[in-house]
């Protein structure tokens, strides 16, 4: 179970450049559920999944994983709970690595790693058997460099490497959108198998409403680092596209009065 | 053959320097220009080792590298938790060596002509006499039998320090390293302590710098504390004339390409001064080499490719 | 994990990789050696190596006194010899290269100027004789035990300046004088040497020395400055070390606004601002190293040839900057002086 309490994150305090990316977000994720999150561009969804993977340290507030504290704790250490997947397909190999190491130094995710040959025959073999299973034919291409692959093969991979050792968190920031429509529903599709396989809980960002309604059992909307609006169970289930395209709307709406504006409005109707 | 001799001894032992520049310039994607200090460090401990006579030259080698390591942790640390740029960070440590290595020698200069040094316990160790200058045929060429005892020693050692760093970088510490220069976002999201693996690459970096400086000071017979200026450009060279040599990246071809582009190069530096070229162009043919080693694949690649690219 | 046929494939593939660079090196061990081994030059011409460490004023002054003395002994450049002149550049890697490359040459005489050099010619070579000039202490250098028991192929000329004659100078000079000053560099062997040795000879007649260390040309002007300010130096008796003498305007500054005199163990100093310079020549450092070559080549073994110091030391007078350092220089020695600046 993940619960974030009363999370804030503000980039480069009291400077001009100042932005609030978190303003307080509350939230509690069941084990081996599925949360998908909805949110404008620059909204605050990679900085929740970052603020709980470690690339910071956030401002305030506490993220609890499985009843561990682990606010304060580094990302090399949290990595031993948490599995991710990045937008950008090149952020989450080794280029100039073979497919073989990418992968053997996934496998150490969470152990110790040693003075020990990183490709063993008994690795090597499971390599094989794994990277067989994705279908893609790249098990025979395990001695070469990954950056010869193409950006789809590159992100199934790190799917792959993410899972291989079951996480307790799966975070998956736009992890088909920089992937042509196939592609990124042959690696949607390996999620999905891979999520339901292990009963993993993941986190995923998406900006396509579609993907959002077919995929998971609840929504998160994120709004200048809040969460504006949660729906899971029937709700969720009755949810259409349409709707959501709807709340998109609003907060477009919503954008075009400007702060000061709606402080008046506010001091006045309220 | 005695030049040539000589020539293979300097190359080896300076290959040593190239590998730990090849860790530096090769997986963490900066010249580390430590190295040049902590050649000079290893230089100084070793012949102060040496001349305390309380270790032996075996163990003054070791210590020397480890004087080094102790460096590189140094500019690791200024880079990674004080969040230096890596480059000055570099100058820092080395700057700051200068004046560590004259407090360890206590001058600026230390002689090791008569004293016991790997290279006369490796003549010891093969009943070759220190006095007798005895004289062998290689391939025909007269040859002094120390000098070839110490392009021996040299070649050993140069071919042992490669093997361990290529057994180092294939287990699961030296792959997570690899990573970390590679793609530091991948690394730590795989657990890899960045920062960690950051500092103990240098140290690793570093303790080859100094064992190859601890080496030249006890094969030319003297450690001075200005040994290592330049010497960064030198492993530099190497490593790139050694990529352009052999056009394969993978770990054991780049430092086996780092050990032979070494060679070459001081191949070519001797036969230009063997040729009668005036020494004051020396480091100007330096650079002029280095330019060709970086230019010429890039016409090169226009044409053929060597032949059997991708047999696996 | 591989079939045979796999690994013979890996190894034609890492063969075929490495074929270039393994030519590569081949060929070029073959230039060498073949050229290495070629006979040399066997003119009955006699054939000179001259290897300096670095490039400063002393090496060429040091080079310049050597073909110089040679002629004074019959032998002329390219009639009856050839010489070679190396510089290392400062390098280390580069000066063993250059060791290599003099011992293949089979050169008759091998003249090293600067303490590296030295070494780096005594760790090779032990047959043909070396002569070395302008070294400071062959002795700390590993050229031997003392300046008489040494390898026997060396022989040489020390360049120790003269300390006593130059404290006795001071004394002549300025009779009250309790307290000089000098600027060392720590990285220098000779500079802590020439400190050393200067701090004796001053205390043998009950002069103090003070000694500011710098170590780069840039803390030099800052190490005159506090030289100068409150530590009572009455008068500045600068050693010849490469880094004050790169940067001696900077000390002949400070000194002249402190109205402090400088006296200077480089023959330029006094050219410069200080009001005398007593100064091993390194031009007659050269000329006697030529003297011992001679000897040499005549069939004298270097093994019976005691190290020498320098045979000439110059004294040259600066009448203005000593005046307006606030000093006298008597006429006994005046009198005595090689030149004088009015
Ligand atoms: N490291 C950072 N330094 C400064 N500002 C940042 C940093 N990371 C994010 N921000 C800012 O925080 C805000 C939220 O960014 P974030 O990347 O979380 O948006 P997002 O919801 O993921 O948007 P997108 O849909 O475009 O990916 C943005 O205004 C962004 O500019
Ligand atoms: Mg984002």
């Amino acid at each position: 179970m993940l619960e974030l309490k009363c999370l804030h994150k503000t980039f480069n305090p009291g400077t001009p450049d100042e932005v609030k990316a978190l303003s307080g977000v509350n939230l509690t994720i069941a084990d081996g559920s599925f949360t998908v999150i909805l949110g404008t561009n620059g909204s605050g969804k990679s900085t929740l999944l970052n603020a709980v993977a470690g690339t910071f340290i956030v401002d305030s507030g506490s993220i609890t994983l499985n009843g561990k504290d682990i606010t304060f704790m580094p990302e090399h250490g949290r990595a031993a709970y948490i599995g991710r997947v990045f937008q950008n397909p090149f952020s989450g190999t080794a280029p100039d690595m073979t497919i073989a190491e990418n992968l053997a130094i996934a496998s150490m995710r969470g152990k110790k790693r040693r003075f020990l040959s990183a490709l063993s025959r008994g690795a090597m073999r499971e390599f094989y058997e794994r990277v067989k299973a994705l279908n893609m034919g790249l098990e025979e291409r395990l001695d070469n460099n990954i950056g010869s692959l193409s950006g789809g093969q590159r992100q199934a991979l790190t799917l792959l490497m993410a899972c291989w050792n079951r996480p307790d968190l799966l975070l998956l920031d736009e992890h088909t959108a920089a992937l042509d429509p196939k592609t990124a529903a042959k690696v949607l599709e390996l999620t999905k198998n891979y999520i339901e396989k292990d009963r993993l809980t993941a986190f995923m960002v998406t900006h396509s409403m579609q993907q959002a309604v077919n995929l998971g059992e609840r929504i998160i909307m994120v709004y200048k680092g809040k969460i504006i609006h949660d729906f899971s169970g029937a709700e969720k289930k009755s949810l259409k596209a349409k709707d959501l395209y709807e709340l998109f709307e609003d907060i477009k709406r919503r954008e075009l009065i400007d702060p000061a504006t709606s402080e008046i409005l506010k001091a006045n109707y309220v | 053959m005695n030049l040539l001799l000589g020539t293979f001894t300097i190359g080896f032992i300076l290959s040593l320097l190239a590998a730990g520049v090849l860790i530096s310039f090769r997986i963490f994607n900066f010249a580390d220009i430590t190295a040049e200090g902590s050649l000079a460090l290893g230089a100084s401990t070793a012949a102060v080792l040496i001349t305390s006579g309380a270790f032996g030259p075996a163990a003054a080698l070791l210590i020397s590298a480890l004087a080094g390591a102790a460096a590189g942790v140094l500019t690791g640390v200024l880079h990674t938790k004080f969040k230096i740029n890596a480059l000055l960070a570099g100058i820092l440590v080395m700057t700051a060596l200068y004046s560590v290595n004259l407090h360890v020698m206590g001058k600026s200069n230390i002689a090791l002509m008569n004293e016991e040094t790997v290279f006369t316990s490796f003549n010891r160790l093969l009943s070759i006499s220190e006095s007798a200058n005895k004289t062998v045929l290689i391939l025909g060429f007269p040859a002094s039998v120390k000098e070839a005892a110490a392009a021996a020693l040299a070649f050993i050692l140069a071919s042992s320090g490669g093997a361990l760093l290529y057994w180092f970088l294939g287990t699961e510490l030296g792959a997570a390293m690899r990573a970390t220069g590679n793609c530091p976002q991948m690394a730590a999201a795989l657990g890899v302590n960045t920062e960690l693996m950051i500092i103990a690459g240098l140290s690793i970096a570093n303790a080859f710098a100094a064992l190859s400086g601890a080496l030249l000071a006890s094969y030319q017979g003297f450690a001075d504390v200005q040994m290592g200026i330049g010497m960064l450009v030198w492993g530099l060279a190497s490593v790139i004339i050694g990529e352009t040599l052999v056009r394969d990246k993978s770990v054991g071809f780049a430092i086996t390409s780092a050990i032979m582009g070494s060679i070459f190069f001081r191949l070519l530096v001797a036969i230009a001064l063997r040729f009668g070229m005036n020494p004051n162009d020396m480091k100007l043919m330096t650079a002029l080499f280095v330019l060709a080693a970086l230019v010429l694949p890039r016409i090169y690649k226009g044409g053929g490719r060597f032949a059997g690219a991708a047999v696996k | 994990m591989y079939s045979p046929a796999e690994y013979s494939k890996k190894i034609i593939y890492s063969l075929s990789k490495l074929a270039p660079a393994l030519a590569l090196i081949f060929c070029a061990s073959a230039v060498l050696l073949l050229f290495s081994a070629a006979p040399v030059n066997r003119s009955q011409i006699a054939k000179f190596a001259i290897v300096c460490y670095s490039d400063t004023p002393i090496s060429e002054d040091g080079v310049r006194g050597i073909k110089d003395g040679l002629k004074k002994h019959g032998y002329e450049e390219n009639r009856n010899y050839k010489a070679r002149v190396y510089s290392a550049h400062s390098d280390s890697a580069a000066l063993n290269g250059i060791i290599d490359a003099v011992i293949s040459e089979e050169f008759d005489l091998i003249f090293t100027i600067s303490t590296p050099a030295l070494q780096a010619a005594l760790k090779k070579i032990k047959k043909t004789p070396i002569i070395f000039s302008s070294t400071g202490d062959p002795v700390g250098a590993g050229a031997g035990e003392s300046f008489t028991r040494h390898a026997a192929n060396v022989t040489g000329i020390c360049s120790l300046s003269d300390f006593s004659g130059m404290i006795n100078l001071v004394g002549e000079i300025a009779p009250a004088a309790q307290k000089i000053g000098t600027i060392f560099c720590p990285s220098e062997i000779n500079s802590v040497l020439y400190k050393q040795r200067l701090e004796k000879a001053a205390l043998e007649k009950g002069i103090k020395l003070e000694a500011v260390a710098a170590s780069t040309a840039g803390e030099v002007a800052d190490a005159a400055e506090s030289l100068c300010a409150g530590r009572g130096v009455e008068i500045i008796c600068q050693i010849a070390d490469n880094l004050s003498a790169a940067s001696f305007t900077a000390i002949i500054k400070a000194s002249a606004a402190a109205r402090i005199p400088v006296f200077g163990f480089v023959g330029s100093d006094a050219k410069h601002g200080a009001a005398l310079s007593y100064a091993k020549d390194y031009y007659q450092g050269g000329i006697d190293s030529a003297n011992l070559a001679a000897r040499i080549l005549k069939g004298e073994s270097p093994a019976g040839m005691p190290f020498e110091y320098i045979s000439k030391t110059t004294l040259i007078i600066n009448k203005k900057a000593a005046l307006s350092g606030g000093l006298k220089i008597p006429e006994s020695v005046c009198r005595r002086a090689d030149s004088i600046i009015e």
